[in-house]
């Protein structure tokens, strides 16, 4: 009886055993179907997009077209219009992508605002102006942007009404600070207005459309290099300041080019006057300042300008400039050596070069280290009587926020501390740039941390 | 099909269970887009070509899809549908595109495509899936492009992007606000379901007095 049982109760278990991985088994096979049922919709749907694709897929010409015919409907081509200028494409606001003409005289342009928009990012647009003696934006359209999630914002009721009959020469200033056009959008519209400017730049200045004082003169500079001022592209820098602190006797400085081709070829243009009183000279930019004080500097002039306007081009350049105005005392003496012993720091970067100045200021050039990516920015801090009076940034490396650092942060950050120190970052930053700010307070540090050591700024550490 | 099957899905599509005013659903694109007629019945169209489309497709295969899975087959059905219906829009129709924006992509996500392929198509046939499908997007196309109408001619005096009258002599700037769009929305599911209540309880009331009428005379005949 016990035995029979028992035999039982093994059956039993052999029974469940056996059931328990027809269920196992059985789940497997469920859960494998489900996977295979899915991947094969997928695929299906795949396919069938793809087709789709191939028979309604839309070009960058359709789209051209189609944003063509809503800003300018009138539009028909001139064949014998010559396109774009690639050479002159770049402008300060932005570049110009393509430029097209219709029969009446209009143009179209596409253009792309410079990374001012959201989050760095930036606009196209296709902007419509109108032909004649006094050229107006008659249409535009956003066509792509990069990072512009609330591009959404501005509508198609904003496209005919912002910018619209505006003259060419207008310039839609940036506002990162609100109160813009309204749609909600103000960095995006930053851009808009950035791309808008860079079209509205191209007409003025390459197209001819309209003549400035600024496009006259800049006439003249090319006149006057040549066949040298091919490939350059001169970017006037509006600085009152400057204007003002390169006036010379009774000559005032009308404007001021900044003439780029590449990094290591650039030129300083300085403009006196106007008209037939126009006195231009064109100095090289990438000299020290001793090599721009001799004769071989200078790459044209005006035929009997006045020497006394050469000398003043040849003394400066925009950067000193710059420096001048932290420390108007600063006169350059010479460069001072640098001392390996106290050229890196580990936790603050290295200190590259040193400017020294007649009244026994120094310039500092460091690099601090620990910015946004791990990347770097390199700074010029001018040290008198231990104290920081002033300082700018040289360059940086994948810094993309460092434009958030602007010219009123260089003149209140940093200024008048002592360099005996350590300096804090405390409150020597801007939200959402910590890191690049991090990397300035190290290079600042940097630079202090050598003149104190070096040149008995402050006391040895 | 029975004919009185037919007539049962078209009037649930369309009044008993319209998916805008009875049912509630797709409140997000409703609010939107009915800030114009034409962006409306764009919308419309555009939901009733993805919901016929994804009914019956779902309704095809809802022997083959496993339950388990059903959800993300579901949604990977309907997002092809509705690429394709932007990339149609895109081509042919591409100032309606610019229009409807990122709410047509918004599709993928409306309820009442999901909650229909969930709740009709996955256990019916495919002719009553495919009328399902049909008359709920007539009756979300009807009610959104109702809305619209009322929106566009008191906020902006126009009808189907035709001006009727000059603006600034009469126009109520609040209708195109957001407020406006709640404040419509809110008025039309009242107004509907006031009426279809009406009616629902006349009919009931006319049914009852039909089917209780032959017992009165039976019951007088007993007692005689």
């Amino acid at each position: 009886m016990a035995k029979k049982e028992k035999t039982v109760a093994v059956e039993t278990a052999d029974t469940s055993v056996s059931a328990e991985k027809a269920m196992k088994k059985g789940t497997v096979i469920q859960a494998v179907k489900a996977v295979a049922v899915l991947v094969i919709i997928c695929l299906v749907c795949g396919a069938l997009l793809a087709l789709c694709n191939d028979l309604l897929y839309v070009s960058d010409e359709v789209r051209a077209d189609r944003a063509l015919q809503k800003i300018y409907p009138n539009f028909k081509n001139d064949d014998s219009f010559a396109g774009l200028d690639s050479s002159k494409a770049s402008t300060p606001y932005g570049q110009v992508l393509s430029v097209k003409k219709s029969t009446d005289g209009a143009y179209i342009l596409e253009a792309v605002s410079s990374n001012i928009g959201f989050s760095n990012g930036t606009v196209s647009i296709f902007v419509a102006v109108s032909g004649g003696t006094d050229p107006k934006i008659v249409g535009w359209t956003v066509d792509k942007n990069v990072g512009q999630s609330f591009i959404g914002n501005v509508t198609s009721k904003h496209q005919k009404t912002w910018f619209i009959n505006q003259s060419i020469t207008v310039v839609n200033p940036e506002n990162p600070e609100g109160s813009g056009l309204g749609s909600g959008a103000t960095r995006t519209e930053n851009a808009i207005g950035y791309a808008i400017n860079a079209a509205s730049y191209y007409c003025i200045n390459v197209l001819k459309l309209v003549s400035t004082p600024e496009s006259e003169a800049k006439d003249a500079v090319i006149a006057l290099l040549g066949a040298e001022a091919d490939g350059y592209n001169f970017v006037a820098v509006k600085n009152a300041d400057y204007l003002e602190a390169c006036k010379v006797d009774e000559h005032e400085l009308s404007f001021y080019f900044e003439g780029k081709k590449t990094e290591s070829d650039p030129l300083a243009v300085y403009v006196y006057g106007e008209d037939e009183n126009r006195q231009i000279v064109v100095v090289k930019d990438n000299l020290t300042h001793a090599e721009r004080l001799e004769e071989s500097a200078v790459v044209a002039k005006s035929e009997g300008i006045n020497d006394s306007l050469v000398a003043k081009a040849q003394s400066r350049s925009y950067f000193e400039y710059q420096v001048q105005k932290s420390h108007a005392a600063f006169e350059f003496a010479g460069m001072g050596d640098i001392n390996s012993e106290f050229a890196t720091k580990d936790e603050y970067g290295t200190a590259n070069k040193v400017y020294l100045s007649a009244d026994g200021a120094i310039m500092v050039e460091a690099t601090g280290k620990g910015g946004f990516a791990s990347g770097t920015v390199t700074v010029n801090v001018i040290i008198a009587d231990s104290v920081i009076k002033g300082w700018t940034i040289v360059s940086n490396v994948d810094q993309s926020y460092i434009g958030n650092i602007k010219n009123e942060h260089m003149t209140s950050w940093y200024v008048g501390q002592s360099i005996g120190q350590p300096i804090e970052l405390g409150s020597n930053k801007v939200t959402g740039t910590t890191l690049s700010s991090t990397a300035i307070n190290n290079a600042v540090n940097m630079a202090c941390y050598y003149a104190r050591n070096t040149l008995q700024q402050g006391g040895a550490e | 099909m029975k004919k009185g099957r037919f007539n049962q899905i078209a009037l649930d599509g369309l009044v008993r269970q319209n998916p805008t005013l009875r049912l509630v659903l797709g409140t997000c694109p409703t609010l939107a887009v009915t800030i114009s007629a034409i962006n409306s019945f764009g919308m419309g169209m555009a939901v009733l070509f993805v919901l016929v489309c994804s009914n019956v497709i779902i309704s095809l295969l809802r022997n083959v899809i496993p339950d388990r899975v059903r959800i993300p087959c579901f949604i990977v059905i309907i997002a092809t549908f509705v690429t394709i219906v932007s990339m149609f829009m895109e081509a042919f129709l591409p100032s309606l595109f610019e229009s409807l924006g990122v709410w047509l992509a918004l599709i993928v996500v409306n309820c009442i495509v999901l909650g229909r392929a969930e709740s009709f198509a996955s256990h019916n046939p495919v002719g009553e899936s495919a009328l399902d499908g049909l008359f709920m997007g007539l009756g979300f196309t009807l009610s959104v492009t109702l809305i619209a109408i009322v929106r566009e001619l008191l906020g902006s005096a126009s009808f189907f992007g035709m001006e009727l009258w000059d603006p600034s002599k009469f126009s109520i700037k609040f209708f195109t606000s957001n407020a406006g769009a709640f404040l419509t929305y809110g008025l039309f599911i009242a107004i509907f379901n006031v009426c279809y209540n009406a009616v629902d309880r006349k009919l009931k009331h006319k049914h009852a007095q039909q089917t209780l009428a032959p017992v009165t005379v039976a019951e007088t005949k007993e007692a005689e």
